[in-house]
C-alpha cells in the first residue's frame, strides 16, 4: 500500500522533471523545435511586469506576445525574486531574460544586449506630504531604498558618497514603495519609467524629484553571450526592430509609460 | 482597520498558491522519504565508506540553509552538468534536505526494532530483505512517527521559498495580491490562515495515526 | 566552473561585516526566544486552564506557519497597525518569537523528565517555587534537553538567512549582492556555504562541550556522552 503510494508518488515527480533547456544546441533551432521561448523575469515591477488578478501584465506581456508572433513560437515567463534573475540565464534555465536591464558596461561586457525597448534615468521619488525633501540634490543624512542589485542601487551608494545617506537593499520595487509609504526611507530610487508609473497609479501619494540622479540610460532584454545564443538573440533583436518600425512598439509604449519614445535601430554605447 | 474584502476576491489564487504548496510538500516529502531510508541504511551499515558518506550528507545537510540549497541546485549544478528545470530544482532541492532530516530520524527508529524480532524472521524463513521491508522498515516508521510528522510541517514551511527559483507558490501568491491592491498585510494574513491549516491538518491527522498504532499495539 | 579566490578576498570587510551582523541578530534573537520560551514553559505549567490553552494557541501559530511568512507580516505588515520597527529590531523580534515556540516545547519536555516526588520533596523541605525551579528543576532538564536547545541554536542559525528579504545585510544577502555586482555566482555561493559550515559546526562543537560539561558535573560515575 505505502508502496504503491511511493511509485506514484515518483512518476508525478519524474513528469515534474521536465528536461531543462539544452545549452548544447544553437537556441534559435531549439525554440523553435519547442515552439516556446522562455523568459525569466521578475514580476514586481511595473509597468513592465507585475500581476493583476494572477495575471502578468505589463509592457513585456505585451511586447512578448508581439515577440512571440515574429518568431512563431509561444512565449513562457518564469517569475522569481530579480537577484535569481541574471545567474539562472547563465545557469541556463531559460533562454533570455526580460526584465529589462539598464544598459551598462560592466553587464554588456557579460551579456547580449537586445535592441533597446525603452529607457530612462535614475530617479527618486518620494512622499508627497513630506515637503521638507524638494530636490535630488539634497540627499545628505537620509534613508534611501532600492531594488537589491540593480544599478539603481549602486548609483545612489556612489552618489551618496560621503553624504551619510542609507541605503536599504529590497527584494523587488513594490516592498521598496510599500516601505517608502510606511515611514521607513525617505526616498526610493529606481528608473524614473518605473517610478513615473507608480506616482501615477497612486495619484498625490508620491512625487518623483528633480534631477535625476543619473543620465539617460537604455533598457533592454538580454540574452546569454555564446554562441548557441547567437541566433536567436539576432532574431529577437529583429522582431523588435520590425515591431517598433510598424508602429506597434509606440502603442504598447503609449499603453505602458503614457508616451512614446523614439528608439534606436542599432545597440547604442553604454552611458553607464 | 484591516480590509479583507480585496484579498479575498482573489481567494481562488490562493487555494492555486496553497495546491502548489501541498504538491511540492507531498512531493518532497515522499521522495526523501525514499532517500532517507537509503542514506540510514549506508549510515547504520558496517562499510566505513557507506557509514562516513551518509554521516558527511546528513551534516552538510543540517548545516545548509534550505534557501542557500536552492540557490546552488538552480544556479551551480548547470556548471557541473545537472540540468534541471525550475519545477524539478524546487523539487530536488526541498527532497535532499528532507531526506537529511528524516535518515537520522529513521536511525533512531531503526536501533528501536528489537533483535528478536529479526531473529524470529530469519528462524521462519524470510529473506533480509523481506525482514526489512516487513519487520525493521514499519517498525522504524512507526516508532518516529511523531518525528516524521513534525519534520512534515517544516517541509510544508520549507515550501515557502521556491519562489525563489520560479515556483508560484502560496507566499508568492500572497506578496503578488498584496502588492497589486496595496494591503500585504491582509494577503499575508490569509496565506498565514492557510499555511497554518495545512500543518494542523497534518499534524492531527499524524496524531490520529500514532493513536491507532498504540491501540493496534495494545489489542 | 573556475574559482577565483579575488572575488572573495577584495571584498572581504564586507563579507566579515555581514557574518558579523548574521550572528548578532542570531544570538541575539535565538537566546531572546530561548528566555520566552522558558517563560511560555512555565505558564505551561499553570494551574489555570485559560493560560495554558493560550501558550498552545502561540505554539500552533508560531510553529504551523512559515518563517519567511511571519517575517513579512512583521515588517510589511506591521506598519499597517502602527508597528514601525526598522529591519535589524524586526529580525530579532521575528527570530525570537519563531524559536519561543519551539523552546517552549523543549523546556515542557524537560519540566516532564524531572519527577513530580522531587519538587514535592523540594516543598516539604521548605524551599520556595523559585529555589525548587532554580536547584531541583533546572539543573536536571538541562541535562536531558541541552542537545534539544544546540538544536534549536543550529536550526536559528541557518533561518537568518531568510532575514535578507526585509533589507537586513546579513551575510546571505552579502554575499549575493557581490555575486550580483562581479557576475561571480559560484565563487560567492560557495563561500556562502561554507560561512554556514563554520558556524554550524562552531555551534555543533561548542554544543557537545556544553553537553559534556553537563553531563560530568551530573553524572560522574557515567561521563559517556549519547
Amino acid at each position: 500500500m505505502l508502496f504503491r503510494k511511493l511509485i506514484g508518488a515518483i512518476s508525478v515527480a519524474a513528469a515534474l522533471t521536465m528536461p531543462a533547456l539544452a545549452q548544447d544546441k544553437d537556441l534559435l533551432a531549439t525554440v523553435k523545435e519547442r515552439g516556446e521561448l522562455v523568459v525569466g523575469t521578475e514580476m514586481q515591477f511595473p509597468p513592465f511586469d507585475f500581476i493583476e488578478n494572477g495575471k502578468q501584465v505589463g509592457f513585456n506581456a505585451d511586447l512578448f506576445a508581439e515577440i512571440g508572433k515574429e518568431l512563431g513560437v509561444k512565449v513562457k515567463f518564469i517569475d522569481l525574486p530579480w537577484s535569481n534573475v541574471l545567474p539562472g540565464l547563465e545557469a541556463g534555465k531559460f533562454d533570455m531574460v526580460a526584465g529589462p536591464n539598464t544598459l551598462t558596461a560592466a553587464r554588456l561586457e557579460k551579456y547580449y544586449f537586445n535592441l533597446p525597448i525603452s529607457g530612462g534615468a535614475i530617479s527618486i521619488m518620494k512622499l508627497a506630504k513630506n515637503t521638507g525633501f524638494t530636490s535630488a540634490e539634497d540627499i545628505e543624512g537620509r534613508t534611501f531604498g532600492a531594488q537589491r542589485e540593480t544599478v539603481s542601487a549602486t548609483k545612489i551608494r556612489e552618489v551618496g558618497e560621503g553624504k551619510n545617506i542609507t541605503v536599504r537593499d529590497y527584494g523587488d520595487n513594490n516592498q521598496a514603495y510599500a516601505d517608502l509609504v510606511a515611514g521607513r526611507l525617505d526616498g526610493v530610487v529606481a528608473q524614473s519609467t518605473n517610478l513615473y508609473y507608480a506616482a501615477k497609479l497612486r495619484e498625490g501619494m508620491f512625487e518623483v524629484l528633480q534631477p535625476a540622479i543619473g543620465p539617460m540610460a537604455w533598457f533592454s532584454y538580454v540574452g546569454r553571450r555564446d554562441e548557441n545564443s547567437l541566433a536567436l538573440m539576432k532574431a529577437i533583436d529583429e522582431a523588435i526592430l520590425k515591431v517598433s518600425k510598424d508602429g506597434r512598439m509606440a502603442e504598447i509604449q503609449l499603453k505602458w509609460f503614457g508616451v512614446t519614445m523614439d528608439l534606436p535601430e542599432t545597440l547604442p554605447n553604454p552611458q553607464m | 482597520m484591516l480590509e479583507f474584502s480585496g484579498a479575498l476576491n482573489e481567494f481562488p489564487l490562493f487555494l492555486q498558491g496553497a495546491w502548489a504548496s501541498i504538491l511540492y510538500a507531498v512531493g518532497c516529502l515522499t521522495l526523501g522519504f525514499l532517500l532517507a531510508v537509503m542514506i540510514c541504511m549506508a549510515r547504520i551499515s558496517t562499510v566505513r565508506i557507506a557509514s562516513l558518506s551518509a554521516r558527511v550528507y546528513i551534516n552538510v545537510i543540517r548545516a545548509t540553509p534550505l534557501l542557500v540549497v536552492l540557490l546552488i541546485v538552480f544556479n551551480i549544478l548547470p556548471f557541473v552538468g545537472v540540468e534541471l528545470s525550475p519545477e524539478a530544482s524546487a523539487l530536488l532541492s526541498l527532497t535532499v534536505c528532507t531526506a537529511g532530516y528524516q535518515a537520522e530520524i529513521l536511525r533512531g527508529g531503526f536501533a528501536g526494532v528489537s533483535q528478536g524480532q529479526i531473529e524470529a524472521g530469519r528462524i521462519t524463513g524470510m529473506s533480509e530483505w523481506q525482514i526489512f521491508r516487513h519487520i525493521k522498515l514499519p517498525q522504524a516508521f512507526r516508532l518516529t512517527l511523531p518525528a516524521l510528522i513534525n519534520e512534515t510541517t517544516i517541509m510544508i514551511k520549507g515550501t515557502s521559498l521556491i519562489s525563489t527559483v520560479g515556483i508560484l507558490e502560496l507566499t508568492r501568491v500572497a506578496q503578488n495580491v498584496g502588492n497589486s491592491n496595496f494591503r500585504p498585510l491582509e494577503a499575508l494574513l490569509i496565506a498565514a490562515a492557510l499555511y497554518w491549516l495545512m500543518t494542523t491538518a497534518m499534524t492531527i491527522a499524524g496524531d490520529a495515526l500514532i493513536h491507532r498504532y498504540a491501540r493496534e499495539k495494545q489489542s | 566552473m573556475s574559482f577565483d579566490p579575488a572575488i572573495i578576498t577584495d571584498n572581504l570587510p564586507q563579507i566579515v561585516d555581514g557574518l558579523r551582523l548574521t550572528i548578532l541578530l542570531w544570538l541575539a534573537g535565538t537566546i531572546t526566544g530561548m528566555a520566552l520560551g522558558f517563560m511560555l514553559a512555565l505558564l505551561q505549567t499553570s494551574r489555570l486552564g485559560p493560560v495554558r490553552f493560550l501558550v498552545r494557541i502561540y505554539q500552533s501559530i508560531f510553529r504551523g506557519t512559515p518563517f519567511l511568512v511571519q517575517i513579512f507580516l512583521l515588517y510589511y505588515g506591521g506598519p499597517m497597525i502602527g508597528l514601525l520597527l526598522n529591519a535589524e529590531t524586526a529580525g530579532v523580534l521575528g527570530l525570537a518569537l519563531y524559536s519561543a515556540a519551539y523552546f517552549t516545547e523543549i523546556f515542557r519536555a524537560g519540566f516532564g523528565a524531572v519527577s513530580v516526588g522531587q519538587a514535592e520533596a523540594g516543598r516539604i523541605c521548605g524551599l520556595s517555587e523559585f529555589q525548587i525551579l532554580c536547584h531541583i528543576q533546572l539543573p536536571q532538564m538541562m541535562v536531558t534537553i541541552t542537545p534539544a536547545l544546540v538544536g534549536m541554536f543550529i536550526v536559528m542559525s541557518k533561518e537568518t538567512a531568510i532575514l535578507s528579504v526585509m533589507t537586513v545585510p546579513e551575510i546571505t544577502a552579502v554575499l549575493s549582492g557581490i555575486g550580483s555586482a562581479t557576475f561571480t555566482y559560484v565563487e560567492t555561493l560557495l563561500t556562502l556555504v561554507l560561512c554556514y559550515w563554520v558556524l554550524v559546526g562552531a555551534t555543533t562543537w561548542i554544543g557537545s562541550r556544553v553537553e559534556r560539561h553537563m553531563q560530568r558535573h551530573l553524572l560522574p560515575e557515567n561521563g559517556k556522552t549519547a
